[in-house]
């Protein structure tokens, strides 16, 4: 009988059914024809005849099978085994290749720990950087509904992007507003904090916006109960002050939204009536706003106690200087620019005396909401600067994955060198590799988004330090992850290229004979390069983390010329509540001596303005000088024992008395007290006493005359770095700036929040309506300033430390390689009789080479690379001999590390072993 | 040619309606079925196993027939195929609605010439 079975089966080739069901139906079909034949034999047909009758059955070539693809499904479950050519079924091959990726690297949980770890090393500071620019820049303003809102700014603006600002009175903005055709509205919004009290309670400070009337409509946020402000609401005269809170203080205080419409609040000791509730997450126009309350500008006078008509309400001058401005389409944010500009403009001609300044005064468009337009620059810049660094050390973890996943692919050459005998494609072994790892890089993200919602958080508390009590969130959302995927990704591909070529690579004959024994005397040359260059960045980035701590070292040494150690600071605002100057004056007296009498504390003082503050300068007549060269001097009101709470010496003279600094008004001569270098350059000498000076008239305030009564010793009351400014002390009742708001120092050995509430406590017995702010302890305010050394000096000590980690890593997955690799000629040699000791020289000397090179790259990284950082750096310069040497001889103790395990493995290799398998 | 195509045609709608009704009774292999068809109808429908058995693949998919490899002693290993209740009710429907197809081709056919 002829063989049906391998016709039928060639009929059904083409239809790749699975293998089982193939042979089913070949069986089934062979027996039709087997009984078709038997049955034509039987009822007396030729041997000839039956056959022909019997192939009748499968009818035409084609029957079969066009009959069976209708049924039959061609189901391919069955692939071609790992590295053969895929047959164009690429995307099954791909989803093979991640398995069997997936399930080596689970085989070698020592091998897939050591990437992931690194590969996480690096994804998790960059995704921290990321989700800290995307917290502070890039996120959006929960609640906003529009894209199309820009911050626009009215002042005269210097070249580094400071600004002095102006304000703009609601008749010009009404003028603009009524004549611009690039925006839909626009509203004027300033951010302050104010205190408040809900429902009887204690008051607390709490943030409050002060906007015009318009301000939600602009920005498209959408109360969640009750309405925004209405236009006569922010026009007096007032009849009720009104109030908009966010849905957080509705729930804290009223339970839900729709219970806080008609309730009262009191703000700086004013009643407010609720009327509408902002939706959740929307606290103001930047990133880290925090407003709770919003309430229209026209309530401002009555909300900070003013007199009536002290708020300038005329053409010229107006409460607003920040505003938002809804851009209407297709008008973009350069025409608003422009517009405003040619508006303001045209406003100066038309009200030539109300308007005189915006002949100077220019408008500035800030796209988006974002964070605070004057801080942008800044900040952007420092993030741009971190994502440097973070690239840096990405490209550092590349290289040594990169460099491990070479050493497996030359572990493998054996396994690899199989499956090209089997047919497999170099396409589809590259696929495999980075199938690998693209697999390590993805698990090396998930754990290094778990290492960045740590490092985003010490991040942000080092860049940009929120008051206590704040919760701040830094989310990994959508943008962030899907940063940190993109990262991943390539970095799963750069890292997987050069293992990829490598085994793409046409070196099949001999490495099936070799079987992974080399007895070269040289690392590749691939690897080498690689564990050279992550050498040279580790060294580079060590040099640069020593010159920073370093530098910060010698700034926390710097003498500030007075103590700032136990010194916590909290700060109160009284003519926010009512409060003139002589109230005021009362006020601080009594709560001086409640603290002095009762808190238990080392010292006691007030002052005007606290350390490393806000700054306040007025202009002087130096004695004999031309009285149209005035100078600029800086001051502080201060009471009588301020010099001797921040142990700030006075070197001629005596204090203030209690009598001067607590009394108001203004005595023929105002005794003041100025420092070394104010002496020295007003008088030529310090033996001063008694000496007068004369106070410029300014704005509000006559001329007077001033009596020196001491001489401080200078002091750095605003920067660390360069010279101290020439400064004077005046009484802090005494000085024409008001001392209705003033900083109370206390220095104490117990933790600043203990004394913060022993304070607060005190304050509240002497009137419980005023809130006290701040409770920090005064180096954090120096360690403020010092910010950016400090975050660099951080994050490239941390680089640093990481990437000779990674470093170490590869040059000790290449030395045991190498070793490995050397095995035989170690075997042989010790049979010849060479000592371990020169096996382990021989295993030292092969990473000599990649040692010296790295060394001298990163010497000259470092170099050139410091001048990035020269003007951050204080005590100590770039070219700094010590510093170099210092880091040459870590990156020495690192090679030395890296080789001592594979040498002593390498002396321990049996030369009989080696012999036998000869 | 009209003819043969005619006679494929009129197969291919009954032929769904012949196999159950011949594995109705009893279980029957490919073989049985294809042979007792040119036998009943005395050799004008005729099944080569190159359409019929996946006609019944197709009705084994739709869960009409069922067929399950069977060893009887001293025989071969043979696949039988039996009616499913599924396929009870299937062939319910076409019968009835081939009897009513034919009553009404053999009105007017027939009508004619009575």
């Amino acid at each position: 009988m002829p063989d049906w079975r391998s016709e039928i089966r060639s009929r059904l080739a083409s239809l790749k059914l699975p293998p089982e069901r193939e042979a089913e139906i070949v069986e089934e079909v062979a027996q039709h024809m087997e009984d078709r034949f038997r049955e034509s034999r039987t009822t007396g047909g030729t041997d000839a005849q039956a056959e022909a009758t019997a192939w009748r059955e499968l009818e035409s070539n084609e029957t079969l099978r066009r009959e069976l693809t209708a049924v039959e499904r061609r189901l391919p479950p069955e692939l071609p085994p790992p590295g053969s050519q895929n047959r164009g079924r690429w995307l099954e091959a791909l989803f093979q290749d991640f398995r069997f990726a997936g399930r080596t690297l689970r085989k070698n949980p020592g091998f897939t720990w050591t990437v992931v770890v690194a590969l996480a090393l690096s994804i998790g500071p960059t995704t921290a950087i990321i989700s800290f620019g995307n917290w502070l820049l890039w996120r959006p303003i929960p609640g906003v509904t529009t894209d199309r809102i820009a911050q626009v700014w009215f002042g005269r603006w210097s070249e580094g992007g400071g600004v002095s600002p102006s304000g703009v009175s609601y008749a010009n903005m009404a003028d603009i507003a009524a004549r611009s055709k690039t925006m839909m509205g626009w509203a004027g919004v300033q951010e302050s904090a104010e205190s408040l009290s809900v429902q009887g309670a204690l008051p607390r400070i709490a943030g409050v916006g002060y906007v015009t009337s318009g301000f939600f409509d602009v920005l498209g946020v959408r109360m969640t109960a009750g309405r925004g402000f209405l236009s006569d609401e922010d026009l007096p005269p007032l009849v009720s002050p009104v109030a908009v809170i966010s849905d957080g203080l509705a729930r804290a205080a009223f339970g839900s939204p729709g219970n806080a419409i008609g309730r009262q609040l009191v703000i700086n000791s004013r009643p407010f009536t609720v009327i509408g509730v902002t939706p959740a997450g929307f606290a103001g126009i930047t990133t880290t706003s925090r407003v709770e309350i919003w309430i229209s500008g026209a309530t401002l006078p009555y909300l900070r106690h003013l007199q009536p008509g002290a708020r300038p309400d005329s053409r010229g001058d107006g409460v607003f200087y920040s505003f938002v401005a809804r851009v209407s389409p297709p008008y973009g944010f350069r025409e608003l620019e422009s517009e405003l500009g040619v508006l303001t403009r045209g406003l100066a001609e038309v009200y030539p005396k109300e308007n005189s300044k915006f002949k100077t005064v220019t408008p500035r468009v800030f796209p988006g909401l974002g964070l605070y337009v004057l801080m942008r620059a800044r900040m952007g810049t420092m993030i741009n600067m971190l994502l440097a660094i973070g690239g840096i050390l990405l490209l550092l973890s590349c290289a040594n994955v990169s460099n491990l996943l070479v050493l497996r692919a030359t572990r493998r050459e054996h396994e690899i060198a199989l499956r090209k005998t089997f047919g497999a494609g170099r396409f589809r072994l590259v696929q495999l590799q980075l199938a690998e790892s693209w697999l390590l890089a993805i698990c090396g993200a998930a754990l290094g988004i778990l290492l960045a919602l740590i490092l985003a958080r010490l991040l942000q508390e080092l860049l940009f330090p929120m008051p206590p009590g704040t919760s701040v969130s830094l989310p990994i959302d959508w943008r962030v992850l899907g940063a940190t995927l993109g990262i991943a990704s390539a970095t799963g591909g750069i890292a997987g290229t050069a293992p990829a070529w490598f085994a793409a690579r046409g070196r099949l004959a001999g490495m099936l004979g070799r079987s992974g024994m080399r007895s070269s005397a040289h690392a590749p040359r691939l690897r080498s390069l690689l564990a050279m260059f992550q050498l040279a960045l580790s060294l580079t980035l060590l040099i640069g983390a020593v010159m920073l701590v370093s530098t910060l070292r010698n700034l926390r040494s710097v003498d500030l010329g007075f103590d700032a150690a136990n010194v916590t600071t909290l700060n109160v605002d009284l003519a926010s509540h009512g409060y003139d100057i002589n109230r005021a004056l009362i006020y601080l007296r009594e709560l001086h001596s409640a603290l002095e009498a009762g808190g238990g504390f080392q010292e006691v003082t007030i002052a005007q303005l606290s350390p490393f503050g806000s700054g306040s300068s007025f202009r002087i007549l130096p004695p004999g000088a031309d009285p149209k060269n005035t100078m600029s001097v800086r001051f502080n009101g201060v009471t009588h024992t301020f010099f001797r709470a921040l142990s700030v010496p006075l070197v001629r003279g005596r204090p203030f008395t209690a009598e001067e600094s607590f009394t108001s008004g203004a005595p023929p001569a105002v005794p003041i007290i100025i420092n070394e270098i104010l002496a020295r350059r007003l008088f030529g000498t310090i033996d001063v006493w008694g000496r007068t000076i004369r106070k410029a008239a300014a704005l509000g305030s006559p001329e007077r005359e001033l009596v020196v009564v001491g001489v401080a010793r200078d002091s750095r009351w605003n920067n660390v770095t360069g010279q101290p400014d020439p400064f004077l002390y005046m009484p802090l009742g005494q000085n024409d700036f008001p001392a209705t708001r003033a900083a109370i120092m206390i220095r104490s050995v117990q933790p600043a929040a203990k004394v913060a509430e022993a304070v607060r406590s005190a304050a509240a017995r002497i009137d419980a309506s005023v809130p006290l702010s701040g409770g920090q302890p005064l180096t954090a305010s120096i360690d403020r300033s010092l910010r950016e050394q400090r975050l660099f000096a951080w994050t490239l000590s941390l680089l640093g430390g990481l990437g000779f980690l990674l470093a170490a890593v590869g040059l000790y997955g290449l030395v045991s390689q190498i070793a490995v690799e050397r095995s035989r000629e170690f075997g042989i040699r010790l049979a010849l009789g060479a000592r371990r000791l020169d096996i382990v020289r021989l295993v030292f000397r092969s990473s000599l080479v990649i040692a010296a090179g790295g060394t001298a790259t990163g010497l000259a990284l470092a170099f050139f690379g410091s001048r990035a950082i020269k003007s951050m750096l204080f005590g100590v310069t770039n070219t700094e001999p010590w510093i170099y040497a210092s880091a040459v001889v870590t990156l020495g103790f690192i090679v030395v590390l890296a080789c001592v395990a594979p040498a002593f493995r390498a002396t321990r290799v049996q030369p009989v072993e080696i012999l036998r398998s000869e | 040619m009209s003819l043969i195509r005619s006679n494929q045609e009129l197969k291919k709608g009954s032929a769904e309606l012949l196999i159950l009704s011949l594995v109705e009774g009893r279980p029957r292999h490919g073989y049985d079925i294809a042979r007792l068809i040119e036998q009943r109808s005395e050799g004008a429908l005729s099944f080569h196993a190159a359409s019929l058995y996946p006609l019944l693949y197709r009705l084994e998919k739709r869960g009409w027939i069922l067929g399950r490899w069977t060893e009887k002693p001293g025989e071969r290993r043979r696949r039988l195929y039996r009616l499913t209740p599924e396929g009870h009710k299937a062939l319910a429907a076409q019968r009835s609605g081939w009897e009513s197809f034919a009553r009404a081709i053999n009105r007017i056919a027939g009508g004619e010439n009575a």
